[in-house]
């Protein structure tokens, strides 16, 4: 780990400020990522500004229509909230297949979705509840959201507030993980909402992406077997020493199928 | 001893005699006793003491700087800049070591090994030089300081192409050595031929059978991945002359030796401390460079140095495990009797032979290969060479190459079963040794001591309901569903060894215990082994507790620390109860001889009088006449007969007569998901067989631990390597160590059957089921594969290579299972068996390194003149490249570049040079070639590129580009798979650049938005995904 300043501010503004002082400043959240960088030697940040102190930023807030995630929200949080589970089990089911305890009780949403690692699950519930991502200067809509490999809509000093999810008609996650890890190999979020069928997969390419051919055929009928033919194109997919494209677009049509089983 | 067999059998008297005996030993905590262990207390309490918890006054700090190639010569090493910075103590070479000759140190195999690369490196992540600063972040900071060059040499990978014509040559200094220490040397990277049995009559079996099977198998490089990693603390008193090095070692008597060798310190001033250890598995047997460097680091300074791996410097150069490419061969009757066995070993060794075994055995104790079954002719041949890997193949949880042996004899044994239709549980009832036939002596020359094969077997079979299984399975199938049963029933030789051949340097393999008994009847006792989480100090404390009457609460065991304990060879191979364990009885037996006479002089009797009443001596035929151990014990130390010493203590050194050899019968059952190969080990059935249990928790306990382990390496475990020699996935996020989220459910059984040679009996158990479990994983797998006529599938078994198998079969898009064509792996054909070549891997390292080939066209709005102006200046090319510049012309044609990379708060620099190759007018083409490395050393990369500019007509054109990027090191162990998604962004950025700038000297609107962004510079590039790559693969689980 190289040497680096460390500051923890109490508000957005505090923050905002602290991260323009400096070009080599690095915000951190739950720091699942971050801290394994900076132990590692691969991150060199002159300055740390920590966001667990500014309160506004957790919280879990739940009306008929919409669950409210601040974005300082840890992965347990999410996972043992009941108003959660209630109006979004897939939500809370997701949130509690995130890493292991210990992540789970550091790690949090606005980290997750702000890095938009290929294999990390949350993207795949922003993206296939149709999510809003609130930050402190805007609204984006998950579509605009996720751009490429650890690549978002985020402009530097924008930091996201909360995200908020439409409550679907019923949804489903369903991941495949990396025993080594537990990152997705492949995951689908599946949902019938207000505005249709969405599904997206996580961690079989850059980015969370959604899966249009298979939205069309469950539109019409939202059954596993409408989507058995469905295949997603391998060319474009990751490829690692855990699986192969083929690998992954084979599993993201099985899950997917075993997603639309599953959502309630 | 066999008569201890039959008192199990009942009779009234017995019964009686038995149950006295038990509670005996439950109110002493003794042999046979559920005793909770006592080292658990301070351990979960977070109060155990390991060797990075030991702080010293003025104590520095040692890091690696380590090699990105896999095979490379050194050029030069400055640690100018590094020595400059404050706090930095001292910057070690090769150089600095060699006028101590210490630069290079022995093997335990007979070869040597560099400590800091000597002229070149020959494993990705070798030590090349140690920095010593005044904390451990100065120390790493200052590592990125040390500038060295390499020049890069082709690697050698796959050891099938280790051993070819024109192979390169992996280490120089064996130039001309034709005899190496094990016999002569065939091959300039050729280490070792062994081979046993007879050849020529195993021949003759062969061809004369009616029957022969053959199969290739790979086991896969894995490693033992202890969950403390391997340091020390190393501190030289100069005033004193002596040296006291804290260190994780298994063998910390041996290490005294070692290093009085090396250093020529008298062995009386080296003092060795192996405190509270997390773990060795094998891992911790050998002596590590960093051990040897921080050492030499002290002695310079005179200062205490601490040196503690990371894990992925645990994982990537301290001791790997297997690695042995296999060919096994049978022999049999059509009705299924084993005649004849042949197996065919080709050996990766690594760089460096460093196997810890003993120094007879180059290949270990592979040749009790022929197993659990009476096979009367056999030959093995084990060829060792070397690659441009880490240097290792320690015993992983298990004796010297025994778990290798155990899965090529019970892998082939069901490769016969399905190649002559038999049921894998009969076949093994055919074969099996008799009971009767004990002691056996095996064609490949070992004399097993006690066994009863087909009593372990059936209790499985008959607990399991394996009929049962069987007939589901078939049901199953019917329904298209996928499931394995397997079966293992090994035997392990463990307990090593008789010290006419087993030896460590020449030290031979006896072990030793001491046990003083206190006035008070208390107890201190001290072992040659090192407990690393095997319960030693509740286990040995019940040998006592049994053979002295005396409580083991009340007795301390204290290992580790050579300036205490007796001499020993350390814990591994499951060799402390066989050996150690001995030594212990043997000593206690030894006080209670003395004890006896001390009683008859108390009672006033004769010795031949009295008789050992389980806590003390009692006059025969006179029950109520009796002295107990403490009365005796406090005598010992005031009233002891005329002319004898007082006290009452003893030490014995155990020189065993012969290995012990424990065995078990394993069953699985597997439910394979056929859509994903997600397998679900539904069953698994354990019984062992490890002669007299001296604590059955402690044993239940052992036989999970080494579960867990056999499921890691048969279902996820391997270090893979690309072609250039980068180990892929050498971190947690990739290596897979099970939790108890992943490990599947054990049950545990037994049978007793003593070993006669042992003074109570035991055999040992810490490593049974690691090496049994891992065939019976495999097998299970391989059985539900069978039914589709696949005759073996390699490890590991992970989801992605069951699926393989099964998409192959297409099976994992078809509901129906029934009825598939039968499926043969293609394989190439074998030659001639007998020579080392004869083996091929199914599963060889891919020819290329980490490296991508990109070929794309580019549409640009711009004449192609114009284009071209800009393709020329090398400058502008390079501007044009996010984060990248030209800092220094160096030549007509040669630059020095750099190029800062930047993801979120990740940062990286490489800098490097740069040749313009060819400016071609004519074609409109620039060709031109970079190579550098990053800042911090730990990564190189190079890369080749073409660009042409064709002419589309109409003021249009096409930039066309070809390059190849190839990555070595950090980056490409963990960011490699990344590099194709990041180039191809990083070129389309570029080309959107490139863009501009051919726009930017256009006229009108566009050309003006053209400039801005010209003068904005590229957009902050975040591309270096690959780096979170790296991040991602430490750990972060999110």
């Amino acid at each position: 780990m190289y040497a680096f300043g460390y500051h923890r501010p109490t508000t957005i503004d505090e923050a905002v400020t602290l991260l323009g002082q400096s070009e080599d400043a690095s915000a951190i959240a739950g720091g699942q990522t971050l801290l394994q960088s900076l132990k590692q030697r691969l991150a060199q940040p002159g300055e740390l500004v920590d966001l667990g102190a500014i309160k506004e930023l957790s919280g879990i807030a739940v009306d008929g229509r919409t669950v409210v995630i601040g974005a300082l929200t840890k992965h347990n949080e999410v996972a043992l909230s009941s108003e959660v589970r209630k109006a979004v089990p897939a939500l809370a089911d997701l949130a509690g297949a995130i890493g292991d305890h210990q992540v789970r009780n550091v790690g949090t949403i606005g980290g997750s979705v702000a890095n938009s690692d290929p294999a990390a699950d949350y993207p795949a519930a922003v993206l296939g509840l149709g999510a809003t991502v609130e930050t402190n200067q805007r609204r984006i809509a998950a579509d605009d959201f996720f751009i490429d490999l650890f690549e978002t809509a985020l402009e530097p000093g924008e930091l996201i507030k909360a995200i908020h999810f439409p409550v679907p008609k019923r949804a489903a996650y369903v991941k495949f993980a990396q025993p080594a890890s537990r990152y997705a190999l492949a995951g689908v979020m599946v949902a019938e909402t207000g505005d249709g069928v969405r599904l997206a997969v996580t961690g079989a390419g850059a980015c969370a992406f959604r899966v249009p051919a298979m939205e069309q055929a469950l539109a019409g009928d939202f059954s596993a077997d409408a989507i058995k033919g469905v295949q997603v194109d391998a060319d474009e997919l990751n490829d690692d020493i855990h699986g192969t494209p083929a690998y992954r677009a084979h599993l993201v049509n099985v899950l997917a199928r075993r997603a639309v089983e599953a959502a309630r | 001893m066999a008569s201890d067999i039959e008192e199990v059998e009942s009779t009234e008297s017995t019964e009686s005699a038995e149950s006295e005996a038990r509670e005996l030993a439950d109110r002493l905590g003794g042999v046979g006793c559920r005793r909770k262990r006592t080292e658990d207390a301070r351990f979960i309490q977070g109060k155990g003491n390991y060797v990075d918890d030991i702080q010293m006054p003025g104590m520095v700090y040692g890091d690696f700087v380590r090699s990105p190639h896999a095979h490379a010569r050194i050029k030069s090493i400055n640690k100018d800049k590094a020595l400059a910075t404050p706090g930095v103590h001292a910057v070690l070479t090769a150089e600095d070591l060699e006028p101590l000759g210490l630069h290079w140190m022995p093997t335990l195999a007979g070869d040597k090994q560099m400590v800091l690369a000597d002229g070149k490196v020959c494993f990705q992540n070798q030590e090349v030089a140690m920095v010593i600063a005044d904390d451990r972040y100065l120390a790493a900071d200052a590592t990125e300081l040390v500038e060295v060059e390499y020049e890069e040499l082709d690697p050698v990978v796959d050891p099938h192409q280790s051993m070819a014509e024109g192979a390169p040559v992996i280490r120089d200094d064996l130039a001309g050595v034709d005899e190496g220490a094990h016999g002569k040397r065939i091959h300039h990277n050729h280490i070792f031929t062994w081979d046993v049995g007879d050849a020529d009559a195993t021949d003759k079996v062969f061809s004369e059978a009616a029957v022969t099977v053959k199969q290739d198998m790979l086991y896969p490089r894995v490693h033992p991945c202890p969950l403390e990693t391997c340091g020390c603390v190393a501190s030289f008193d100069k005033v004193k002359g002596e040296l006291t090095v804290h260190l994780t070692s298994q063998a910390p008597h041996v290490v005294r030796t070692v290093f009085s060798t090396l250093s020529g310190i008298p062995e009386s001033k080296v003092h060795i401390n192996a405190p509270d250890i997390g773990g060795g598995f094998g891992n911790k047997v050998g002596v590590y460079p960093g051990y040897v460097v921080a050492t030499v680091a002290s002695i310079v300074l005179g200062r205490p140095v601490k040196w503690i791996e990371d894990r992925i410097e645990n994982l990537s150069t301290t001791a790997f495990a297997r690695d042995y490419h296999m060919t096994g061969e049978l022999a049999a009757t059509e009705d299924g009797k084993i005649l004849g066995l042949r197996a065919n070993v080709l050996a990766d060794h690594g760089a460096f032979d460093s196997c810890a075994d003993p120094s007879k055995w180059p290949a270990g104790f592979f040749n009790i290969c022929t197993g659990s079954y009476d096979i009367k002719t056999a030959y093995a041949r084990v060829d060792g060479v070397y690659t441009n890997k880490a240097p290792g193949g320690v015993a992983y949880r298990c004796s010297f190459r025994v778990t290798e042996a155990c899965y090529i004899i019970e892998r082939m044994i069901d490769v016969l079963a399905e190649h002559l239709g038999m049921d894998k549980a009969e076949i093994r009832l055919k074969n099996f040794i008799q009971p009767e036939q004990f002691p056996y002596q095996s064609a490949l020359g070992w004399e097993y001591d006690s066994g009863d094969y087909p009593r372990a077997l059936k209790q499985v079979m008959e607990a399991c309901d394996y009929d049962g299984l069987r007939r589901e399975q078939k049901e199953k199938r019917e329904r298209g569903e996928i499931m394995g049963i397997g079966l293992c029933t090994f035997t392990e030789i463990v307990g090593a060894g008789p010290s006419r051949n087993c030896d460590i340097l020449g030290v031979g393999m006896f072990d030793s215990a001491e046990i003083r008994v206190h006035p008070t009847g208390s107890v201190i006792a001290r072992m040659g082994t090192k407990t690393q989480g095997q319960g030693h100090e509740t286990t040995y404390g019940q040998i006592i507790a049994t053979e002295l009457g005396l409580p083991s609460e009340n007795i301390i065991i204290e290992e580790g620390n050579t300036d205490t304990a007796p001499y020993g060879l350390g814990t591994y191979g499951s060799r402390s109860t066989p050996v150690a364990g001995a030594a212990t009885a043997q000593a206690a037996r030894k006080i209670r001889d003395k004890a006896r006479k001390i009683a008859a002089h108390l009672m006033e009797v004769s010795e031949d009088d009295l008789e050992w009443s389980g806590e003390g001596f009692r006059v025969k035929g006179v029950p109520d006449q009796s002295t107990d151990m403490p009365t005796i014990a406090w005598a010992a130390y005031n009233n002891v007969p005329e002319g004898m010493e007082p006290g009452l203590e003893a030490v014995d050194y155990y020189d065993p007569p012969n290995m012990t050899f424990p065995f078990g019968a394993y069953l699985c059952v597997v439910d394979i998901d056929r859509y994903t190969g997600e397998t679900t080990i539904r069953r698994f059935y354990a019984l062992d067989d490890c002669g007299t249990r001296i604590n059955p928790m402690v044993i239940e306990g052992q036989v999970h631990g080494g579960l867990c382990e056999a499921f890691a390496v048969a279902m996820g475990q391997e270090l893979p390597f690309d072609g250039a020699g980068n180990i892929q996935g050498a971190s947690l996020m990739d290596y897979f160590l099970p939790t108890m989220v992943e490990t599947p459910r054990w049950e545990t059984d037994h049978t007793i059957t003593p070993s006669p040679h042992h003074p109570i009996g035991a055999k040992g158990v810490g490593e049974s089921s690691h090496v049994g479990g891992i065939p019976c994983f495999s097998n299970a797998i391989n059985d539900a594969m069978n039914q589709f006529g696949v005759s073996h599938v390699n490890m590991p078994h992970n989801a992605f290579r069951v699926w393989r198998t099964l998409h192959e079969l297409e099976l994992d898009q078809r509901p129906e299972a029934a009825n598939v064509e039968p499926y043969q792996p293609t394989r190439e054909a074998a030659p001639e068996s007998g020579s080392p070549a004869s083996v091929q891997s199914p599963d060889k390292a891919s020819g290329k390194g980490t490296e991508i080939t990109i070929e794309r066209n580019y549409p640009l709005d711009v004449p192609a003149d114009d284009a071209w102006e800009i393709l020329q200046d090398i400058e502008k090319v390079t501007a044009c490249m996010p984060g990248a510049s030209i800092v220094e012309q160096t030549g007509d044609t040669t630059y020095v570049g750099e190029m800062k990379l930047k993801v979120g708060p990740v940062t990286s620099a490489f800098k490097g040079d740069i040749e313009v190759l060819g400016v071609d007018p004519e074609n409109k083409e620039l060709r031109m070639t970079g190579s550098g490395g990053d800042s911090k050393g730990s990564s190189s990369a190079s890369m080749s590129l073409t660009a042409r500019i064709e002419d589309k007509g109409a003021g249009r054109c096409e930039l066309v580009g070809s390059t190849r990027i190839e990555l070595k090191g950090k980056l490409a162990s963990f960011g490699g798979r990344m590099l194709e998604n990041v180039s191809d962004r990083m070129l389309q950025q570029f080309v959107d650049s490139f863009r501009d700038r051919v726009a930017a000297g256009g006229e009108g609107e566009q050309a003006e938005e053209a400039r801005r962004r010209v003068e904005e510079g590229p957009k902050s590039m975040n591309a270096l995904a690959m780096v979170w790559q790296v991040i991602k693969s430490l750990f972060g689980r999110k």
